[in-house]
């Protein structure tokens, strides 16, 4: 039987080394500090900007817990809607939609947005300007991304905050009878305003 | 586990067979167990106000007078003899309308109703339910909420 | 530890001299003392190392590298990672915000759940106490608030950058799709927390929800022509969510579930999932995909 070499052998290690002979490649340049591909070590590059971020976000949310409570309206009555009755911000698109029609502006047109954003990855395949913003090789892409659903939600949104007030009509925000929308209203109370 | 196709007896392989329908029995188990799950959803009992309510004498409501039951949300019409029950859940997503000069007006998303119930402004696309009215033995008047009725069918007072 | 040794050609057993119990407590503390001793100077470092296998300020390469592996925490990210993948301008942190306030939302829930009761008669009330008589309660409620509302925004905005990035390109469809979902689940979070400090705002938005899902009646009503028998999908789904036929206690109950448990347990194993599929589909997505 063939005595086994052993690796280390071979390579003997030291634990004080900080590299080893892992295999040969091809090449002629020696980089120091700098992995193949540009990469760096996650510590700390990536840890510093995680720690950041977090740091940021909990502060940022503290001062507005701290500035702008959360509204609380009237205990719940259920013989008596408040006029007009808005939902959270973000479903006053929804809300919006839903009063044209129920059912398209509830369930049908936002299932078919859902359904539709679940199959853009297996309709658009061409590898083309991976990594970077608006590449103008996916001009098209954006464009349609963006007339089609960010901007129709956004603008849904303000109708229904700055724009509808008692039994859902049409009022401009500078004439508008009701109090502002929550969040603003919330962000204004707690300015003393 | 791919399905194993015996070419020359045109026919899946025994073992294959075998193992398709223990998988199937499986699936079929998990899949009934869930929909029982389901099933533990559904309320048997319902809780809330009595769907069939007493309103009191016919002569509690005069004539040309809109009343509201409030905790029930029905308005009590009279118009000479007739008394008719209008719901007053909105038939678009069912806030509670309130009177107006013009009928009723939902807060919610603007749907507007005449004084009789029917839509005169959208989004709602029917108009509000009108209950049936029956007389108790006692001579009180009660209003079934499980009894939908046409616009316009009144309870006719005798007189 | 003791060890007794016996010679083989020692046939009869060796009689051991008599010791009282005190004598041979006082042996076994001798033998193991400077064992024991040791142990305890070590305690300190050896639970340390148990817990944090690697040094707290690595140095070189290698210690970098196994701080991350060695880490439950930190080993779900790459111990190395393309430059690219760091610039605030590529992803401007939306996922990993959202990330965050998700674990903000988690803590902060966590804490009103012990101050919360979810029934109609109490919960209300239960709001106003949390304002006047529970320390912090006020601000424990505001970052909750707070939170929810910037996760909505950070889960849209990071959809948007990874569309306008074009990281949704194969072979990163799956977590495209993982993505929608957790869009989804973020409103559906949004909307049954709502309905929970039972105010006016909240038992109309939940009445006018409830009665969307009811209008999915008009997609069986229309497969009746189809000749399949009315099913009222959308009475069903409206009673499975409330319990009933009206906003009441049966709604706030199931409502606080799902809020409290079922949906976040969901959301945390998408958000898991999202993360091992980045992974997979070999980091965030980077320009050297696709040559221009
Ligand atoms: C609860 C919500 C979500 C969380 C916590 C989350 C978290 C993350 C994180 C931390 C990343 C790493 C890169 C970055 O920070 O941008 C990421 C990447 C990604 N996310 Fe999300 N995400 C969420 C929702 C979504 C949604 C709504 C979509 C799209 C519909 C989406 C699709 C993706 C894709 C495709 C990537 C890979 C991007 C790349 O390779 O450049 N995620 N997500
Ligand atoms: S609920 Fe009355 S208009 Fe929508």
């Amino acid at each position: 039987m063939a005595k086994r070499v052993r690796e280390e052998e071979i390579f003997p290690r030291n634990p004080n080394k900080t590299y080893g002979l892992m295999e040969i490649v091809k090449g002629s340049s020696p980089r120091v500090d700098r992995g193949p591909d540009d990469m760096v070590s996650s510590w700390p590059h990536l840890l510093i900007r995680e720690a950041i971020l977090f740091a940021a976000c909990f502060v940022i949310v503290l001062a507005l817990a701290l500035w702008a409570p959360p509204p609380l309206e009237k205990p719940a009555d259920p013989t008596k809607p408040p006029n007009p009755a808005k939902a959270p911000w973000y479903f006053l698109g929804l809300q919006e939609l839903v009063s044209y029609d129920a059912f398209w502006g509830g369930l049908g047109i936002p299932g078919i947005v859902i359904i539709g954003l679940m199959f853009i990855p297996y309709l658009d395949r061409h590898h083309s300007g991976i990594g970077r913003w608006f590449a103008k090789s996916r001009s098209t892409a954006c464009w349609a991304f963006t007339l089609i659903f960010v901007v129709p939600s956004i603008i849904l949104i303000i109708i229904g905050t700055y724009f509808r007030g008692p039994n859902w009509g049409f009022y401009p925000p500078w004439n508008m009878p009701v109090e502002p929308p929550i969040i603003l209203h919330s962000i204004f109370g707690g300015m003393g305003l | 586990m791919a399905i194993d196709f015996d070419k020359e007896k045109q026919e899946l392989t025994r073992r294959n067979f075998f193992s398709l329908t223990a998988w199937g029995i499986y699936g079929v188990g998990l899949l009934g167990g869930l929909a029982l799950c389901g099933k533990f959803f559904v309320p048997n009992v319902k809780y809330g106000p009595a769907s069939k309510f007493s309103i009191g004498l016919a002569s509690n409501f005069p004539d040309g007078a809109v009343q509201n039951i409030q905790d029930q949300k029905v308005s009590i019409i009279r118009h000479g003899q007739n008394i008719g029950a209008i719901s007053e859940v909105c038939q678009h997503l069912g806030c509670t309308v309130a009177a107006s000069s013009t009928g009723y007006d939902c807060p919610c998303h603007g749907s507007k109703y005449d004084a009789m119930g029917n839509v005169t402004h959208g989004p709602a696309q029917i108009g509000l339910f009108w209950f049936g009215i029956s007389q108790l033995p006692s001579g009180e008047l009660q209003v079934d909420k499980g009894n939908i009725v046409p616009i316009g069918t009144y309870y006719v007072v005798k007189s | 530890m003791s060890v007794q040794t016996q010679k083989p050609s020692d046939l009869t057993p060796r009689q051991e001299p008599a010791i009282s119990p005190l004598q041979k407590l006082n042996r076994a503390i001798y033998r193991q003392a400077p064992e024991v001793f040791d142990s305890i100077k070590l305690l300190p470092y050896n639970v340390y190392k148990s817990i944090y296998r690697t040094t707290a300020f690595p140095k070189t390469e290698r210690e970098r590298s196994e701080a991350f592996f060695n880490s439950f925490l930190l080993h779900i990210q790459p111990a190395k990672i393309e430059k690219h993948a760091l610039r605030f301008t590529y992803t401007f942190g939306l996922g990993l915000l959202s990330t965050y306030l998700f674990l903000l939302l988690t803590l902060t829930g966590i804490l009103l759940m012990f101050f919360y009761v979810p029934a109609t008669d109490q919960a209300y009330f239960r709001m106003l106490d949390l304002r006047s008589s529970v320390s912090f309660g006020g601000i424990m409620r505001g970052m909750h608030f707070w939170s929810a509302n910037a996760m909505i925004g950070a889960v849209f905005f990071h959809m948007c950058r990874v569309f306008y990035t074009g990281a949704y390109k194969p072979p990163r469809e799956l977590n495209w799709v993982v993505g929608v979902i957790l869009f989804v689940l973020t409103l559906v979070m949004g909307f049954t927390g709502y309905l929970l400090p039972w105010d006016q705002l909240a038992f109309w938005a939940i009445t006018v929800g409830a009665n969307i899902a009811g209008k999915a009646d008009y997609i069986s009503t229309s497969l009746t022509g189809l000749g399949l028998p009315d099913l009222h999908f959308g009475l069903f789904t409206k009673n499975m969510l409330l319990g009933g036929d009206v906003v009441g206690q049966e709604a706030l109950l199931r409502f606080y579930v799902l809020h409290v448990a079922l949906l976040p347990v969901i959301l945390f194993s998408l958000i898991v999932w999202h993360f091992w599929l980045i992974r997979k589909t070999g980091g965030i997505s980077s320009p050297k995909e696709s040559p221009e």
